[in-house]
């Protein structure tokens, strides 16, 4: 029919024990959900402790609250272990390089000689610079001067040392720098060669 | 406010009678768990009286209060005026403002004293069509005077719904079935409704209540009548408020006559008040206008004994008198507690929908 009423002011209350009751119905379902949880949790112990019964003894005399500060002290042996590698890792490197290094001054020097043993009776080698700057060059530059023969007294037009060096290197340094200029005058015939060799990247 | 325990609490209070009911909801079925009814005539003539604001507190007692339950208290319909405006479309409280500035103005009464309650349709119900409003009005301190009263002497709850109680007998009848029977018409349906401190006279159209006037004759005159002939009151008014056999009373001899002058003259004036509403709304043919009468009372037997009555005087030039069906879970064996349980229905009805069992 219709629907009158005089007094609409009342506000709604509600009695302490359905506070209660609310109260509890919301908080049911956490305590619910954490019996739940730690009552798997004490079954899997339970399980592992018959599993492991060697290790259940340690299980056992395991503090919860020591699980913080040991989880703080493996974090920091990680990251201390982690900077070790990373500082090995780098030195391991420098080491390759400095081998490397090495190596190729090493074959440089191995040309220069072998070539040289090779050729020496016919000809002299006067070295007139070698300048190392680690990291960068080589610089180098020396005279081939090959001896006339004895038989017709005339000169030699074969730097055959130059020549053996040069192949030698370029096994090693696929374009190196090098000026080579012939000087011939009177009875000499000599080759001045300056050499530049790349060492960047060694 | 109620979430676990839903309980209505209705207290219907007059200068004759008070009464109680707890009814307690559980899957929309309503049970009344207690009831209360106590017959107290006598009053020095003030609108609330002590002994009226004592027996409330004894059937608080008895019944057993809780703050959450949902409290229905009648308001003394003599402190309410109704007034039918017609006002343009308007938001819900401009409507209202507009009806009390209006009504203020009618009535001559300031508007700061003024508390109205424009009438809406029930939850679930069409409104009617047009702009047409029925309000119902008091004054503000004649509420806060009752509240006062009422909440500070007799320790009520706070009510969730004060109603006029007058509306308790529209809570009754089943609004469905009173459409389907005949009230949906262009012609005006007439419920002649006496009670023990006023009477009141509804008017139907279209299957809505159209307006509302006060019958100047109530079984408070019937019990001053009764007084002055030496008569015990209390035994007449149990007797009235139980719906018991009148005949049943040893002096029924003396009482009967007065009993039938009385309700002859209540009927009279319903006839006048009918008939005056009917010229006012300057038709031709006003009997014409008349689609259905319906007499209704605190209980089946007074209902009957008027319904005998307007048969015998021949109401309205012979008019038959029908008799409107009540909601079909009313409890007949509480009929005694019939306008209480008005108010019981208006409670349930708002906590939900709910079926009253035994």
């Amino acid at each position: 029919m219709v629907d009158v009423n005089l007094y609409s002011k009342k506000k709604p209350r509600l009695k302490l024990l359905t506070v209660l009751i609310l109260t509890g119905i919301l908080v049911l379902p956490v305590a619910a959900f954490r019996i739940t949880l730690w009552s798997l949790q004490m079954v899997e112990f339970n399980r592992l402790q018959s599993q492991y019964p060697i290790a259940a003894r340690e299980m056992q005399s395991f503090r919860s609250s020591e699980f913080a500060a040991a989880r703080q002290r493996l974090d920091q042996q990680e990251r201390n272990l982690s900077a070790m590698v990373t500082r090995v890792r780098a030195e391991t490197a420098k080491v390759e390089k400095d081998l490397v290094y090495a190596g190729t001054v090493q074959r440089v020097f191995s040309s220069f000689s072998d070539s040289f043993s090779q050729t020496g009776n016919g000809e002299k080698v006067f070295l007139n610079r070698m300048a190392v700057s680690r990291g960068s060059t080589m610089d180098m530059s020396y005279y081939d001067i090959p001896f006339a023969e004895e038989s017709t007294q005339t000169l030699s037009l074969s730097f055959d040392f130059h020549q053996s060096f040069m192949e030698s290197l370029l096994k090693t340094f696929p374009a190196p720098d090098a000026d080579a200029q012939e000087i011939n005058f009177l009875f000499l015939n000599a080759l001045y060669n300056q050499l530049s060799l790349d060492l960047k990247g060694m | 406010m109620q979430i676990f325990n839903r309980r209505v609490l209705v207290l219907e209070t007059n200068n004759f009678v008070t009464k109680a009911l707890l009814v307690r909801i559980a899957a929309k079925k309503a049970k009344i768990l207690k009831k209360y009814k106590k017959v107290h005539t006598h009053f020095e003539g003030e609108w609330i009286s002590a002994t009226q604001l004592e027996t409330m507190k004894k059937a608080l007692a008895f019944i057993g209060t809780d703050v959450e339950d949902y409290v229905v208290i009648n308001f003394p319909f003599e402190r309410v005026i109704s007034s039918v405006e017609t006002m343009p479309n308007l938001a819900e409280e401009q409507l209202k403002n507009a009806i009390k500035f209006k009504m203020s103005e009618e009535f001559n009464i300031p508007v700061a004293d003024f508390i109205i309650e424009v009438a809406k349709a029930s939850r679930g119900e069409k409104p009617p069509a047009g702009n047409r409003h029925l309000a119902f009005a008091t004054r503000k301190s004649s509420l806060e005077e009752f509240l006062s009263k009422v909440l500070g002497i007799s320790k009520v709850p706070e009510p969730d719904i004060l109603i006029p109680d007058s509306l308790k007998y529209l809570e009754l009848f089943d609004a469905r079935s009173l459409r389907e029977s005949g009230l949906r018409d262009e012609r005006f349906s007439f419920l002649i409704c006496m009670d023990l401190n006023y009477s009141v006279l509804f008017i139907f159209k279209n299957g809505y209540l159209w307006n509302l006037m006060e019958i100047p004759y109530s079984l408070k005159e019937l019990i001053g009548a009764l007084a002055e002939k030496s008569i015990d009151v209390d035994e007449v008014v149990s007797a009235l408020v139980e719906g018991s056999e009148i005949g049943s009373l040893s002096y029924v001899k003396e009482v009967q006559p007065v009993l039938d002058q009385s309700y002859q003259q209540f009927l009279f004036e319903a006839e006048k008040s009918i008939r005056n509403f009917l010229i006012g709304q300057k038709v031709q043919n006003p009997l014409g206008q008349i689609h259905s009468i319906f007499v209704t009372s605190l209980n089946n037997r007074l209902t009957m004994d008027l319904e005998f009555q307007a048969h015998q005087m021949r109401l309205l030039n012979g008019m038959r008198i029908q008799r409107i069906p009540l909601k079909e879970d009313f409890p007949t064996e509480l009929d005694s507690f019939r306008t209480v349980l008005g108010l019981a229905y208006r409670g349930v009805r708002q906590i939900g929908r709910c079926k009253f069992v035994q």
